[in-house]
């Protein structure tokens, strides 16, 4: 049920557990979906982090704006309810204000609605926190997502296409990694960034306690 | 009964509605602006297809169920006729996929295809984006339906698409809505050159 408000140190925390503890991507492996299908270049990438950063501040506002009503077996739904119509006034904003990016991310914009960072997060924090502590760890996942999402979209744009953010940035004679483009090369990016990942933190532990 | 249901659902019912006015607000103040984006992209298909300065007019015809359908005749600067061009949608893989068909001046040959909308597999379907895969229908003959195949020369200007590979539902969906198109435009150049007599 509800706690009482945590004091703003407290609450700063989540955006920092947010952002690299529980980073959405690199730990939780949540959202999986939309890391994959729309980090072909950097542009596509940081769009979707930044809508979906959107979606979780808007929603984990009002979601714990109503904390104290939701009852129950209801939660869900009123969680769904309330995602789904930030993601649709985001695709709104898209298509008016960025058309050739909707047109680019497609259907993967409407999808937000169904992705478990944002679900989950009102489910473990927004429903249960006062308003300020769930700003802030809806900021900070979705900053650590975005991150994570432009990252990946980084890598992937330069073996691809030898370009980044649309400018050329390879020299003359590379040749393009096409694997990049496709799924297969979303996963062996993935993988591999999360191996680097794991290794930091093995070697913060070991450095911590050796 | 009821009071216990609304006690349960009160917040659902509220919150629907509250959100159903928020979403319906935000639509109406941004419809202006993604119509005038949708138009855009019209306007930039017209003039890649026709020249840069051709003017077209809306007329109406009607189609296979008899509904009333809007094509454009486009005219050159001097005049001259350009040829014809209609939006057209119709069921793709993932979503409804809108086509512009431009024909010639007689409806004898397809002068090309722009994707004006779709949803598409990316890295799959949507290479229905491509403008070497577009620029095979450009040249084919209006006169016999386009057949879909799996392998050929991309390069031959007959009435055989490729397909993509990956991608045959889309690639058969786009074939069957310019296959339609041309069957609405011949329709409404038949009428016109009979009330033209």
């Amino acid at each position: 049920m509800a706690e009482s408000n945590l004091l703003p140190c407290e609450a700063l925390s989540h955006f920092g557990r947010g952002l690299w503890q529980e980073n959405a991507i690199f730990r939780q492996l949540l959202g999986m979906c939309p890391t994959l299908a729309v980090t072909g270049a950097l542009q596509p990438a940081l769009t979707m982090g930044v809508a979906t950063t959107f979606v979780l501040v808007c929603s984990a506002l009002v979601v714990s704006a109503m904390r104290n009503l939701l009852v129950g077996h209801l939660r869900i739904l009123m969680f769904t309810l309330t995602i789904a119509t930030f993601v649709t006034i985001a695709d709104l904003l898209l298509r008016a204000y960025l058309p050739a990016m909707s047109a680019r991310l497609g259907p993967y914009v409407p999808l937000i609605i169904v992705n478990c960072v944002i679900i989950g997060r009102a489910e473990a924090c927004a429903s249960r926190q006062g308003m300020f502590t769930s700003l802030s760890d809806a900021l900070g996942t979705g900053l650590g997502f975005t991150l994570g999402l432009c990252v990946l979209g980084a890598v992937r744009e330069v073996m691809a296409d030898g370009t980044l953010w649309t400018h050329a940035v390879m020299p003359d004679g590379f040749v393009n990694w096409n694997v990049m483009k496709l799924p297969a090369g979303a996963f062996l990016t993935l993988g591999i960034l999360l191996g680097l990942v794991n290794q930091c933190s093995l070697r913060k532990k070991k450095a911590g306690t050796g | 009964m009821l009071i216990n249901f609304l006690k349960q659902s009160w917040l659902v019912i509220v919150s629907s509605l509250v959100f159903g006015v928020l979403v319906a607000v935000v639509h109406g103040q941004l419809a202006g602006r993604i119509g005038a984006n949708e138009r855009s992209v019209f306007e930039g298909a017209m003039q890649a297809t026709f020249v840069a300065n051709a003017r077209s007019q809306e007329r109406s015809t009607v189609d296979g169920e008899g509904n009333s359908v809007p094509y454009y005749l486009v005219e050159g600067p001097e005049g001259q006729k350009l040829g014809y061009a209609i939006e057209i949608v119709g069921s793709g893989f993932v979503d409804k996929i809108k086509l512009l068909v431009s024909v010639g001046p007689k409806a004898e040959k397809i002068l090309g295809i722009a994707v004006l909308k779709s949803s598409e597999t990316p890295g799959y379907g949507d290479d229905i984006n491509d403008p070497l895969w577009e620029a095979q229908f450009a040249g084919a003959a209006a006169t016999e339906k386009l057949e879909v195949i799996t392998t050929g020369d991309v390069g031959r200007v007959d009435n055989q698409i490729v397909a993509i590979t990956g991608a045959t539902i889309s690639s058969e969906a786009v074939a069957s809505i310019v296959n339609k198109a041309i069957g609405i435009l011949r329709g409404a150049v038949e009428e016109r050159s009979v009330d033209d007599k």
